[in-house]
């Protein structure tokens, strides 16, 4: 009955959004920024640190991801059931995917396959990035919030924010690995570049807790600012980066030793935080202020606020395009 | 192609079904007020920064019980409604004059939200001090089909007018001190 479901809503659905894609180039990296109150995604040339363009979204899109194969952007439309597909090499949004739900966290596995958390039936569905089809879908804890894919596509981190758990997911044979306890309220995630470590911020807690993804355990806990809300991992996998929505601030977090090394003061209730691949400078969503602040990492200082559309609440780094 | 229709309809009615309310949404909504009141920014943040008294100027609270201390600190609040806010303390930072909290409980009879996260900010200003009172909260039913008096547009409105009411009782309790 599901099958044939899904595959009536890829059928009436799916045919508009195969449009030729063209590769970006990948000489450099853009900084996307996601707005969901005015439905925008912006593109920052890092270069200059500002905005170069905003892609309008039809609706109020919440989380989105890059594939790293096409470089076309998704994002979850979680009012419409829809999710948002952006091409950013010709700046322009497609028809969107009609999956349906109240679509939240998103995440990709490079191979045509999304993964996208349902917010209030407590699952991940595993969508055809082409027609929208639902492929299959697999029970999680509640509410599930940010998720968190491998490169190679093979496991997918779900934080259930209203269970305070993270879901790690065989997402090939569709299976669930473990359900590991974390702290209260867990939203963000950010795995390190070796994949080997996956830290999760327990936003009620105001804690993070550190997983080993080889064992499958909470090996660390550090307290941070309360009501963290982003996370990311430097490339050089020398620090984390926390995004504390109540104090306003980015905690820097040493990532061997997992203590705190400085703080640093940014808009009101920031949320998403992505780091470039050259490690010096990192961009945070501020979601009250509608702006992004430009942090100098070695430096450990704001060193630019650029005002952006309203309701930004998520960062990615992907490459420059178009 | 009947078939494919009524399957989609099928298909948008348990998607309807499945969007029940849980303790939190997402869609964030944002309320910004902001009042002047003629009294040194030193006076109005002390009166500002002490959680369990809110009950002296906000004209709303009939009641207050306070429990635990620091950060741990929790206010049990009761409205005029009959309404109860629960508020935990996050930070009170007296250097920026900011002070942070949160909802522990959901009462729609109190205000038509399932979460909201506050903050309270004084300034120094010409005329004496600004304090900003600023909420990132979420509509009382975060489904996708929330009644008219649950939705955000409800939520806002309540939300404002709790807070304005609150900054205007707190502008009278500081000016016409003496």
């Amino acid at each position: 009955m599901k099958a044939m479901l899904a595959a009536a809503a890829g059928l009436a659905l799916g045919i508009l959004v195969s449009a030729p894609i063209k590769a970006a180039t990948a000489a450099g990296q853009n900084v996307y920024v996601l707005s969901q109150d005015d439905g925008v995604l912006s593109i920052i040339d890092p270069n200059a640190d500002e905005i170069s363009a905003k892609i309008n979204i039809p609706g109020k899109p919440a989380a989105f991801a890059i594939d790293p194969t096409s470089h076309f952007a998704f994002a979850t439309l979680p009012d419409a059931g829809e999710i948002a597909v952006v091409d950013p090499v010709h700046r322009t949004a497609m028809p969107s995917l009609k999956i349906g739900g109240q679509p939240f966290g998103i995440a990709t596995d490079g191979a045509g396959r999304l993964f996208v958390g349902d917010w209030s039936a407590n699952r991940i569905s595993v969508v055809d990035a082409k027609t929208g089809a639902v492929i299959t879908t697999i029970a999680v804890g509640r509410s599930p919030a940010h998720l968190a894919a491998t490169r190679d596509g093979s496991r997918l981190y779900v934080a259930n924010r209203e269970s305070d758990s993270v879901s790690v997911i065989d997402i090939r044979e569709h299976k669930i690995l473990a359900t590991m306890p974390v702290g209260h309220a867990p939203f963000a995630l950010g795995l390190s570049p070796d994949e080997g470590k996956l830290v999760v911020a327990n936003a009620q807690a105001a804690t993070l807790s550190i997983v080993d993804t080889q064992n499958l355990k909470v090996v660390a806990s550090s307290a941070t600012r309360p009501m963290p809300y982003g996370v990311a991992i430097t490339a050089d996998n020398s620090e984390i980066l926390v995004s504390n929505q109540h104090s306003g601030t980015v905690s820097i977090f040493d990532a061997q030793t997992h203590r705190p090394k400085t703080e640093i003061k940014v808009g009101r209730f920031p949320e998403g935080v992505a780091a470039l691949a050259n490690g010096r400078k990192a961009y945070v969503a501020n979601w009250f202020s509608a702006s992004v602040s430009v942090l100098d990492l070695a430096a450990g200082t704001e060193i630019k606020r650029i005002k952006c559309p309203e309701g930004p609440r998520m960062v990615v780094i992907g490459a420059a395009g178009g | 192609m009947a078939t494919r229709l009524h399957l989609l309809v099928i298909l948008a009615a348990m998607a309807w079904y499945t969007a029940i309310a849980s303790a939190h949404g997402p869609t964030p909504q944002k309320v910004d007020e902001k009042v002047t009141i003629k009294a040194p920014p030193a006076d109005v943040w002390k009166v500002v920064r002490d959680f369990g008294t809110i009950g002296s100027w906000h004209p709303w609270v009939t009641d207050i019980k306070v429990e635990g201390s620091g950060n741990e600190t929790t206010r049990t609040l009761t409205l005029k409604s009959g309404g109860i806010l629960i508020d935990s303390l996050d930070t009170v930072d007296d250097q920026a004059m900011t002070i942070d909290y949160r909802l522990q409980n959901e009462d729609f009879k109190a205000l038509p939200v399932s979460s909201y996260s506050d903050e309270i900010t004084v300034k120094p200003v010409a005329s004496g001090s600004e304090v900003e009172w600023i909420s990132r909260l979420y509509r009382a039913d975060t489904g996708n089909e929330p009644s008219e008096d649950k939705n955000d547009e409800a939520a806002v409105k309540g939300s404002s007018d709790f807070i304005k009411a609150g900054l205007d009782g707190l502008k009278v309790k500081l000016e016409s001190k003496k």
